[in-house]
């Protein structure tokens, strides 16, 4: 972290601050336990974001509550703009909002270029009538898909594989498929879940390569992740969580020196229950 | 022992109305099982709904057949969706649950007392296939070659029912090579996959729910044709179970799968009973190990043992594709670095 990047980095804050991902008052409970107590969480478009947190902070719940992949209790929040509280999943997607999961999911039934045309956005051949009565028109969208298709498996190494079932690919792989997959989607916004978690340390410099060029593009990307040292050289903005609130957010010097994140971490990693109290107690004071 | 008239035996029945009615019962539970992954166990009850629908529509009200078939394939679909609209929402298991308790809900609804006025009750009923049986073209005379025939009404139920299999295995081809399918397909695999993706799951899985559902209610149809005769114990759940086997045998998730599914299990079915039966009357078997009323459940016994060799030496049914071998994969791997 040189100090001429995070000023730079402060320059673009200060300067028109668009979000594309706000949340305010999220609540998740399970019986008496509050997984999720989230007051405000907001996203700046084009950047990559980095949700951290020690294990248990509740960062992949809040991730699904977001995703529609679980329901909030309480709050509401806005996709570039718009409001999309509760909405389901599949329509998230649909509006830009497209996530991936901690544990790897190829469809190992289906080959790659399949896995990757799937995700095509507006299928004329996907609704039942279109399948069987417009076939001439969803074959000449399949054609320009599946080329689609094939170019970010490319670009993500895979294309030799293009016709072998997914479930022949390794873990690391099935990390880059599930990317390119997502791509495919055309998202606005790109959530990844733990995209580092268990994935081979030489394959992480790639990754963290493919994820910086999708924001090049435009794409923003909000990814979670627990492991800080991955966080640092890629993000734009920390936020980090732990028992299910928002105890810091900034640029990742900032955050990382924030003696309240120093506490969750270190309370967690040993569990150490008085510091992970006094982690606690500095928050809410 | 005459292995000729095994061969007849077995071969009327692999092309009879009997396997025609399995195909189509199973390409239906192919569509859902085979593609979507849905555990539909009540395959029993949509024939269930299709046969009736029909029947009591004749019988009951007077319709001409046509509309009772009409009648019986939206009864297939409305149970399609009474089943499917509560549980596709919930884990797979809820499905399988529903399914199977629906089915035998309503065979033993059809046979109750109560509703004998509408349903005739345990003993069921006939004539209301007088008019397809009218339009036979085939006349009485035996069609074929030597023993290796068919009555002319049995031609003709055999004739519409592998028609109706065509038309349901074309469909499913149609349906399965198209994107549709692969969302399908897709969420066999992993359902909160394809969510994630953008596509409406439960929508895909209501609607496979519902083909393969009005696939078997027109399964059942064509089995009270068959018998010019219709009781709720007919439709039992071994039907459902068979319908699982055949699927099986043929090849899950294949679309000739079904077809080629219920010519084996009905060669293997009648050829071991006749098979056995020759042996007993003939005395190679003594009458006291066996006998012949004793057939009936070892024939089903035997096609078990196939199953279970086919699950053991071609676990996806005699159409499978091949699985990847492990050398296999180890080449794809070796290419990749």
């Amino acid at each position: 972290m040189t100090p001429s990047s995070t000023t730079g980095r402060e320059a673009t804050r200060s300067s028109g601050e668009e979000l594309i991902l706000t949340a305010q008052g999220v609540r998740r409970s399970f019986g008496g336990l509050t997984a999720v107590d989230v007051d405000e969480f907001t996203v700046r478009k084009g950047t990559i974001t980095a949700l951290i947190g020690p294990n248990g902070a509740g960062k992949s719940t809040f991730f699904n509550v977001l995703t529609g992949f679980d329901r909030a209790d309480a709050g509401t929040w806005t996709l570039d703009g718009r409001d999309v509280t509760g909405l389901p999943a599949y329509r998230l997607a649909r509006q830009g909002m497209v996530r991936t999961f901690q544990l790897t999911r190829s469809l190992a039934d289906l080959t790659l270029v399949e896995n990757v045309l799937l995700a095509a956005p507006g299928q004329r051949g996907e609704g039942m009538g279109g399948a069987l009565f417009g076939r001439r028109s969803w074959r000449r969208q399949e054609r320009s898909n599946t080329e689609r298709a094939r170019e970010l498996l490319a670009r993500f190494g895979l294309d030799r594989m293009a016709e072998q079932p997914a479930g022949v690919l390794s873990g690391g792989q099935r990390k880059l498929l599930e990317m390119a997959r997502a791509l495919m989607c055309e998202p606005r916004l790109l959530l990844l879940d733990e995209p580092m978690a268990g994935v081979n340390p030489r394959l992480v410099e790639t990754l963290l390569e493919h994820v910086r060029q999708v924001r090049a593009e435009g794409t923003t990307i909000l990814f979670v992740e627990h492991d800080m040292d991955v966080v640092v050289d890629i993000s734009d903005d920390v936020v980090c969580m732990a028992f299910g609130t928002v105890l810091a957010t900034g640029t990742p010097a900032e955050v990382m020196r924030d003696p309240e994140v120093i506490d969750a971490y270190l309370g967690s990693d040993e569990a150490d229950d008085e510091t992970a109290r006094l982690a606690r107690r500095g928050h809410q004071a | 022992m005459d292995l000729i008239a095994v061969l007849a035996d077995a071969v009327r029945a692999a092309v009879g109305p009997q396997a025609a009615v399995f195909a189509l019962a199973a390409v239906g539970l192919n569509l859902q099982f085979g593609y979507a992954g849905l555990m539909n166990f009540g395959q029993a009850g949509f024939m269930l709904v299709g046969g009736y629908g029909m029947a009591v529509s004749v019988t009951r009200f007077g319709a001409p057949l046509w509309l009772g078939v009409l009648v019986g394939l939206l009864m297939g679909f409305v149970l399609a969706l009474l089943l499917g609209a509560p549980t596709l929402r919930l884990r797979g298991d809820y499905l399988a649950i529903a399914t199977i308790a629906a089915a035998e809900i309503l065979r033993l609804l059809f046979r109750a007392e109560a509703a004998a006025p509408l349903t005739y009750g345990v003993f069921g009923v006939q004539q209301f296939a007088a008019d397809f049986y009218a339009a036979n073209p085939f006349g009485a005379g035996d069609y074929g070659i030597g023993r290796f025939a068919l009555s002319g009404g049995q031609l003709w139920v055999a004739l519409v029912g592998w028609l109706l299999v065509a038309a349901a295995v074309g469909l499913t081809a149609l349906l399965v090579r198209s994107p549709w399918g692969r969302v399908l397909r897709a969420v066999r695999n992993d359902e909160e996959v394809v969510r994630a993706l953008g596509k409406n799951t439960y929508l895909y899985k209501l609607q496979a729910l519902v083909l393969g559902g009005a696939m078997a209610a027109a399964a059942g149809m064509v089995l009270a044709l068959a018998s010019q005769a219709i009781t709720p114990d007919t439709y039992a759940s071994d039907l459902s179970f068979y319908a699982f086997a055949v699927l099986l045998l043929g090849g899950l998730g294949r679309v000739l799968g079904p077809v080629v599914g219920a010519i084996i299990f009905w060669l293997l079915l009648a050829a071991s009973d006749s098979l056995l039966r020759q042996a007993i009357t003939g005395g190679v078997i003594s009458d006291e190990v066996l006998s012949t009323s004793d057939v009936g459940p070892i024939r089903l016994a035997l096609v078990g043992i196939a199953l279970i060799l086919f699950m053991y030496f071609r676990a996806g049914g005699l159409l499978s594709r091949r699985a990847p071998t492990p050398t296999a994969k180890a080449t794809v791997k070796a290419e990749a670095e």
